[in-house]
């Protein structure tokens, strides 16, 4: 009897398992799955919100103290390109920007501080996986590879994914010219800074990469053929109504104002010019360039970037937003104060008389910004930012803290691609024409100067576009590009004529600076680590030592 | 803002135990469960774990009884156990989901930062153990009456222990869950329990207990995982082979032909050897600008975890009405790392910078060299100067007890006792920070330990209590 009992009891708990194992399909219902975004709408948003937030804010390692993308891995070149300096030794970027050597008016001879006294040795020295997030170099590897892999994925779910309407084929080929966009967007920095890359087709969530590093001119190749595959697939969205729609609803709403709003096909077309001019300027170093490499320049910029064309644009907002703050922002003051960037005298010696820019924006600290002596030797300052600008009408602000009321420029700009085209003309040799695009920058951004007379030599032109190029193009982590092609970076090259504040608190006017930098970086160790490069894979060490 | 989050939890399984006994004499057990679980997914199979123990009684036995040896030692036990457990993964940790975030007032899909992996097994731990017990007959006579010893080996081993694993970066995701490492520990617990003196009047009681355990890292599952202290800036890897919780940092030199331990080579190339020499304090410093060296590189800096602890319990008891009790605690070969010392020398707070040291003859209080131990390597980073040994004896508890009821012979009460007791009175170590035993680290984590960052200290504290019974 006993032994029947057991069994039944026996048999009823299996039975009773079988049943029950369906129930233990469960899913997350708290957040959304891939499935949510394969429709019109879902496509669109994770195309919004995966370029934006993966490829410029959210990442594994973040430091309040320097930022995000446009704060922090932008931050690190402008320190490179003497625009801003840093005493905080987060992620040694007080070590990245800090010159090898600095020799003051009276000979004496500053060195760089630091235990380890030179760019070179540090760059190779912290880009080790154990490091982890104080490894400055991994930061802009890691955002614009989360960028290439996220528009890999939105391309992929495009595909599969039915569009609505008479416009279908449109509004496909719009979201898939915004993923083709960002893709040449992200190869293009990755080439101009890391000296190899890895072409990446995967998406992110495949979890998957491959070990076949190119070298950063097969990078930047591979960013120009985004670009003509972002320029084929505008040319195939028709229907400017459905394309104009798409469009409003990948750009965030509150950078569509001022010169963010929503582009026309056009203007893109044009945009892509500008960026693939880019991609030739600051690759090469300026003494190397050929006529050919000017008048392609010239092709492109010609039929680059107006003044009344939208760009992409980046802002601030209360609910939330993809910068977190921007470097200009991190640079302003009040009173007495500096902030975590200090801002660079050989910056602010760029200004000429009476440039309105500098009225609007730069302010004199009450006492001499003196900074710990055993972290940098060129960083002491006179100077900051003015939060919101000083109110002169139509003059440029760089540094606003309310939400929303400054817009930073993404990616090209109509300053940028005059600038482009004045330096090829003077290089070309047509220097009065040249000129004009300088002049046409300023009174873009409100300078209030003097227009630059005709008959001016190569030498002095270049010498205003030099100037020029530094101040209209500062805070976009576009001014290491031209310190490293003008060649005054490299450990036996200097820049003479620097102010420099020394130790003392005394301003010298004619100092030289040996900055030593590195020209492009090693491929960080945290992706060495986990994915060391295969057979055949081209050489990821800058060879110079 | 009002938010809502559900988290569907299903699991169903068996559970059976079975114990035979033989009087006192000896007794088996043995048991398996079996699980299924939604956070394994469906279509998943159930985890099954076995468990058993014994224990054999040998001094119940006849022969025991009957011979002389039962006289000394009147009870003696051994046992052992055996069993499996599992750690399930957590709920929703193999399910793929995108991320949103608010751009504006829109809130927008993204790609989340660590990666689920529906291939997630659980974490299998099975452990061993076995001992003994042992009670003796002593003297005769009012000392050493009895004593009670106690024996205990474990060994545990944890494999597929599920962490977040780095990815490369070119794959877009931040970090995998995954099941990354494996994990040995191993230990023994002893115990002895002595009457030291029984009299009518008085009796006194002591007890020590030691305890000592080791723990590495078995295996590591695709690259070393590096992870950093939950107390700041600490570098902590799991390699396998490594003792769980060791510290890497760099090594400041202490001899001008250090050699380096990758490569052979001194640290400082034999030319410039003639600049640097070892200052009364036992670093290495460089004679003109007196600040130290370090390595280029990071080592370990060896097991941070004791040892082994023991206590000391001791309990007096005089005629009933006053009882003392003493406790000591004993720590031997913990180290930690001083945290909060280094950033007290980046801020120049530190008491140390007033204490000299000799240089090529010359004795100052360098700053510059304090400063350059701040520096060095790395700003704030790690480094062995600060590794220190934490051993200590505490006197853990102290307290008496006076039971007025029993004194004075109140008849209302049962008892009225009035105790004063004090925890942490006295601590001998040579940690030169506020408190050997504290622990920065995350809470409960099994590696990261050994780092004191600005945590509290423990406190003395004296109590005073009345217990009243009718």
């Amino acid at each position: 009897m006993k032994n029947n009992k057991i069994l039944v009891g026996i048999l009823g708990v299996a039975l009773s398992m079988t049943a029950c194992k369906k129930d233990l399909d469960i899913s997350n219902t708290n957040q959304p799955t891939p499935e949510s975004a394969q429709n019109e709408a879902g496509v669109i948003s994770l195309a919004q919100g995966s370029i934006y937030r993966n490829g410029f804010y959210d990442l594994k390692y973040s430091d309040g103290v320097y930022g995000r993308f446009w704060a922090g891995a932008t931050g690190f070149q402008e320190m490179m390109g003497d625009i801003i300096g840093a005493e905080a030794a987060n992620a040694f970027m007080n070590q990245i920007g800090c010159p090898n050597k600095v020799t003051l008016d009276n000979g004496t001879v500053v060195l760089n501080p630091s235990a380890i006294n030179t760019q070179y040795a540090l760059l190779r020295n912290i880009n080790n996986n154990q490091q982890q997030g104080s490894n400055a170099t991994y930061y802009e590897w890691a955002y614009m590879y989360n960028m290439i892999t996220a528009a890999n994925s939105i391309l992929k779910i495009a595909e599969s994914t039915t569009f609505t309407g008479a416009g279908a084929a449109t509004k496909k080929a719009t979201v898939q010219a915004w993923a083709y966009w960002w893709k040449g967007y992200a190869y293009a920095r990755i080439g101009s800074i890391y000296y190899a890359g890895l072409i990446q087709n995967a998406g992110t969530t495949d979890a998957s990469t491959n070990g076949n590093y190119v070298t950063k001119e097969a990078i930047i190749t591979e960013s120009n053929a985004n670009f003509d595959k972002c320029a084929a697939a505008l040319a195939a969205a028709t229907s400017a109504t459905d394309y104009s729609a798409v469009l409003a609803q990948l750009l965030p709403s509150f950078v569509q104002k001022g010169k963010g709003g929503v582009l026309t096909t056009a203007m893109w077309q044009r945009n892509i010019n500008t960026m693939k001019a880019r991609n030739i300027l600051v690759n090469t170093p300026k003494s190397a360039m050929t006529a050919t490499q000017w008048q392609s320049i010239l092709t492109l910029v010609n039929n680059g970037i107006t003044a009344t064309d939208y760009i992409f644009t980046g802002r601030t907002d209360p609910n939330g937003d993809f910068l977190g703050t921007t470097i200009a922002d991190k640079i302003q003051s009040q009173g007495n104060a500096t902030n975590t960037y200090k801002l660079s005298e050989r910056w602010v010696q760029e200004f000429r008389a009476g440039d309105k820019r500098k009225d609007n924006n730069v302010r004199t600290l009450p006492n001499v910004g003196i900074f710990n002596t055993d972290r940098g030797n060129a960083f002491n300052t006179r100077f900051s930012l003015t939060n919101g600008g000083s109110g002169l009408p139509g003059v440029i602000v760089y540094a606003n803290l309310v939400a929303g009321a400054n817009e930073i420029s993404l990616c090209g700009t109509y300053e940028e691609n005059e600038l482009m085209k004045a330096e090829a003309l003077i290089q070309t040799n047509q220097i009065d024409l040249g000129v004009k695009s300088i002049d046409n920058v300023r009174a873009y951004q409100g300078a209030g100067l003097a227009a630059l007379p005709a008959g001016m030599t190569q030498a002095a032109a270049y010498e205003e576009l030099r100037s020029e190029r530094r101040i209209a193009l500062a805070f976009k982590g576009l001014s290491f590009y031209d310190a490293r092609r003008w060649e005054i970076i490299a450990p036996d090259k200097s820049r003479t004529g620097c102010n420099v504040i020394s130790a003392a608190g005394v301003l010298n006017t004619n100092a030289t600076i040996v900055y030593g930098f590195l020209d492009y970086w090693d491929v960080p160790d945290n992706e060495l680590a986990y994915n060391p490069p295969a057979a055949g894979s081209a050489a990821v060490k800058n060879p110079k030592q | 803002m009002i938010s809502d989050y559900v988290e569907p939890f299903i699991t169903y399984g068996f559970l059976a135990n079975q114990r035979f006994e033989w009087s006192d004499l000896a007794g088996v057990a043995v048991g398996v469960r079996s699980d299924y679980s939604s956070a394994f997914g469906s279509g998943a199979t159930a985890q099954t774990f076995p468990r058993g123990d014994a224990f054999l009684n040998i001094s119940r036995f006849k022969f025991w009884e009957n011979s002389k040896i039962s006289n000394v030692i009147s009870d003696f036990k051994i046992r052992a156990a055996y069993g499996e457990a599992g750690i399930q993964p957590g709920a929703f940790q193999r399910f793929p989901v995108l991320g949103a975030s608010n751009l504006g007032s829109n809130s927008v899909f993204r790609f989340p930062t660590t990666s689920p992996n529906p291939n997630l097994a659980v974490e299998l731990s099975k452990e061993t153990e076995f001992g003994f017990d042992l009670g003796f007959n002593l003297l005769k006579g009012d000392w050493l009456k009895n004593a009670n010893f106690s024996f205990t080996y474990w060994k545990r081993n944890t494999d597929n222990a599920i962490y977040r694993v780095d990815a490369a970066p070119s794959t877009g995701v931040g970090s995998i869950l995954n099941n990354a490492f494996g994990l040995g520990s191993n230990g023994i617990q002893a115990s002895l329990n002595l009457n030291v003196l029984s009299k009518k009047d008085f009796s006194w009681d002591f007890t020590t207990n030691f305890s000592k355990q080791t723990s590495e890292i078995t295996s590591v599952t695709g690259a070393d995982v590096v992870v950093l202290s939950a107390a700041g800036s600490t570098g902590l890897t799991l390699k396998p082979g490594l003792k769980i919780g060791q510290i890497f940092g760099f090594l400041v030199l202490r001899s001008v032909d250090q050699v380096d331990p990758n490569t052979g080579q001194p640290f400082i190339a034999k030319a410039n050897q003639g600049n640097y020499e070892v200052a009364s304090n036992g670093w290495v410093v460089n004679k003109t600008t007196k600040q130290p060296i370090s390595s280029p590189g990071q080592y370990s800096f060896g097991d941070p975890n004791p040892k082994f602890n023991m206590s000391f319990i001791n309990n007096f008891n005089y005629k009933g009405f006053l009882s003392l009790s003493m406790q000591w605690d004993w720590v031997n070969g913990s180290h930690l790392y001083n945290q909060t010392k280094e950033w007290m020398y980046r801020d120049g707070i530190h008491s140390d910078y007033s204490v000299p040291l000799t240089i090529d003859g010359v004795s100052q209080a360098y700053t510059a060299f304090y400063r350059g131990i701040y520096q060095v390597g790395q700003n704030n980073g790690t480094k062995d100067y600060f590794y220190e040994d934490a051993s200590f004896a505490r006197l853990r508890n102290l307290s008496v007890g006076i039971d007025f009821s029993k004194l004075l012979k109140i008849k209302t009460f049962q008892r009225l006792q009035l105790v004063l007791s004090g925890r942490n009175l006295v601590t001998f170590t040579k940690y030169t920070g506020m408190d050997p035993e504290v622990s920065s680290g995350a809470s409960n984590s099994s590696f990261d330990r050994g780092v004191d960052h600005n945590t509290l200290p423990n406190t003395k504290a004296y109590t005073i209590g009345l217990n009243v019974g009718f």
